[in-house]
């Protein structure tokens, strides 16, 4: 349904290029949660801006095709996006609990969306509303409510609502869940799972928290420093992790259900992305580098069906 | 991670403390003597042990940031005391409390605010040295600040006294916010969530740098977060606070693994595993966290309790379930 070959973004900053996004290819079928992890600054949230055209003006789309069917939406008109954003593709951004405004009741909240996108009678707008707030497990007689009046938990949920006031096809969520308690977290997660079952809605899941991806996603893409280092079906990254970055992720996650056992970490940071960067963006951090990591750049492998790799010595390194 | 290190004399001894928040009202309730409080810490009964690490987790707004402020004298009880090596708080007169001030240190969550960015990293580390009084020569203070930037592995320190935090990443400034607090031979640290703001990669060196330096300095921790699978990697004991009172305190591996409180088994069934086969369990809990302003009486967790009973209406008291493991309901293990 969605396809994303080889996307290219930079950022035009005082010190020179940032190479944030650097050939990111992965694809999105209907019904499916894909999520893309890894650290700040991995170009992640760049990803996911790209795919909606909502990138600030310094960035710049150097290459790279993101096929929504038969359109590339990267050469799409701003008069063509307007059609996409919201009702092909819509979003819920980092943090956009707090961008909710305080002075509206949440329902004109809502009914704005829904307005900038289509035309809709008073009676028809009230019923998307009223079905809106019950997909997302509101209570329908708070719709004219002020968002101080809510829960993170619920202002998240009316997030969610927007997100959908347009039926889109595809939704992005953007660390839905950082900002919540553990409990709230879990509740949204579920509602995630009932939406995506009775709407067989297809999402992309951007977030640095493997444990939740492994919670929802049916698919991970593990992006480090603007590349894809490993793609795969949930349990094949999980289960059998190829690239030293990904078995690190994974290892660095404390257990509660198993063994106490050591936590293992990274040394060393992600690379300037503005200046001369290795070949092999993990080159510098990885326990398995060798010369060739830092002179040739690791082509895309495929390890198994549906799950790829980039690195030299993939298949020696993983057990 | 043994808890053998721990001996059995409470180095902070937290009684039956409370801490309110007055809350603005309006004009006629002011009048009318209707005064509101946030109770933010209610009535807590807590010892921290010599030599171990006691996490306090929770979920935002059930007062363990609070209940650490109180403890660092940076805010006033409402009641109830807290004593430090047997010598009252809150009481202790100045020099005492100069004594203890270098005693008691602090690491705190975001190592981008913590820091002051005009400051060189020397400077910053240096800083309770001067403020305590310490710093009377130079090339002592040199030789501390040094010392204390090699022991949380920012090697050499040479290279790194003249820099900026700018010019540090996340994973190294908080290895500076933790030579700082090192840096005057404290005997106990309050660490307030100091691995949340930072990537899953680094979060792992942070936590076995603190855990390192309890045992090489003596240290002993009041870990606060409210991740459970890091305050069960890092601590020797747990205690769960649910608005603004403990409900269960105990061995952390007891806590994780054999849970008393509904609370405790909510929030432990609530967090994602990291295990893509696993059927997520249901969560037994119902409703949202209520405000702290109205705490429900009786149990304060009654009202989101699915095994609630009449008992429940009267506040139950934290009791020994088994051995050192302590929780606030009524139910124990009964039918929960």
């Amino acid at each position: 349904m969605l396809n994303v070959d080889g996307l290219r973004v930079h950022y035009k900053t005082g010190q020179g290029l940032l190479k944030a996004v650097d050939g990111v290819s992965f694809s999105l079928q209907k019904g499916e949660i894909v999520g893309i992890v890894g650290e700040s600054g991995c170009g992640k949230t760049t990803v996911a801006l790209s795919l909606v055209r909502l990138l600030p003006p310094v960035a710049r789309i150097l290459g790279g095709k993101v096929m929504l069917h038969d359109n590339n939406i990267l050469t799409a008109t701003e008069e063509q996006m307007r059609l996409v954003r919201w009702r092909k593709i819509s979003m819920i951004f980092q943090g956009a609990l707090n961008s909710l405004n305080p002075v509206l009741p949440v329902k004109e909240q809502i009914a704005e969306a829904i307005e900038a996108h289509e035309h809709l009678s008073e009676k028809e707008l009230d019923e998307r509303i009223d079905g809106l707030f019950k997909a997302v497990g509101l209570d329908v007689s708070r719709k004219n409510n002020f968002p101080h009046e809510f829960s993170g938990g619920m202002k998240q949920r009316v997030m969610i609502a927007m997100a959908l006031a347009c039926n889109p096809e595809i939704v992005i969520a953007d660390e839905p869940t950082t900002a919540l308690d553990l409990i709230v977290q879990y509740q949204i997660l579920e509602l995630i799972r009932d939406l995506r079952r009775k709407l067989q809605l297809s999402m992309i899941l951007i977030t640095h928290d493997l444990s939740v991806v492994a919670e929802i996603c049916d698919k991970v893409v593990i992006m480090y420093a603007g590349k894809v280092v490993e793609c795969g079906e949930i349990c094949q990254i999980f289960e059998k992790p190829k690239h030293p970055y990904t078995r690190a992720l994974i290892w660095s996650i404390p257990k509660m259900e198993s063994e106490k056992t050591e936590l293992h970490f990274i040394s060393g940071s992600m690379p300037d992305l503005t200046g001369e960067v290795p070949a092999c963006r993990f080159f510098g951090r990885c326990p398995h580098g060798q010369r060739i990591c830092g002179e040739v750049e690791p082509p895309v492998e495929n390890v198994e069906p549906n799950h790829v790799t980039s690195c030299h010595f993939w298949r020696e390194t993983a057990k | 991670m043994t808890s053998s290190i721990a001996s059995a004399q409470p180095i902070i001894e937290v009684r039956k403390l409370k801490k309110l928040f007055k809350i603005r009202s309006g004009f006629l309730s002011g009048i009318m003597g209707k005064e509101k409080f946030v109770h933010a810490v209610d009535g807590v009964t807590l010892d921290i042990f010599k030599g171990e690490v006691l996490s306090l987790v929770g979920e935002s707004g059930c007062g363990k940031t609070t209940l650490s402020r109180l403890i660092l004298r940076l805010l006033q009880p409402t009641e109830g005391t807290i004593t430090f090596n047997g010598q009252d708080l809150f009481t202790a007169n100045k020099d005492e409390m100069r004594k203890m001030r270098t005693q008691i240190q602090a690491v705190f969550q975001d190592p981008y605010a913590s820091l002051d960015p005009k400051k060189t990293i020397h400077q910053v580390v240096s800083e309770p040295l001067i403020v305590n009084g310490l710093n009377k020569d130079r090339k002592q203070t040199s030789a501390r600040v040094n010392a204390a930037l090699a022991s949380v592995g920012l090697n050499p320190p040479r290279s790194f006294v003249t820099k900026f935090p700018y010019e540090l990443s996340g994973g190294q400034r908080q290895r500076v916010a933790v030579a700082r607090a090192i840096v005057i031979d404290p005997i106990f640290i309050v660490a307030d969530e100091p691995v949340s703001m930072l990537d899953v990669s680094i979060r792992a060196e942070i936590l076995t740098l603190i855990l390192n330096l309890r045992q090489r300095l003596n240290l002993t921790y009041l870990f606060i977060t409210h991740d459970l699978a890091v305050a069960r990697y890092v601590s020797d004991r747990m205690a769960v606070m649910y608005l603004g009172k403990v409900m269960e305190v105990g061995p952390a591996e007891d806590i994780c693994m054999k849970p008393v409180h509904p609370y405790t088994r909510a929030l432990l069934s609530a967090l994602p595993t990291a295990d893509p086969r696993k059927h997520h369990h249901e969560v037994k809990i119902k409703g949202e966290v209520p405000d702290a302003v109205d705490i429900p009486t009786g149990c304060r967790f009654q009202p989101r309790c699915l095994y609630a009973t009449e008992k429940c209406r009267e506040e139950p008291m934290l009791v020994e379930v088994e051995k050192d493991h302590y929780a606030a309901c009524h139910l124990k293990n009964e039918s929960v």
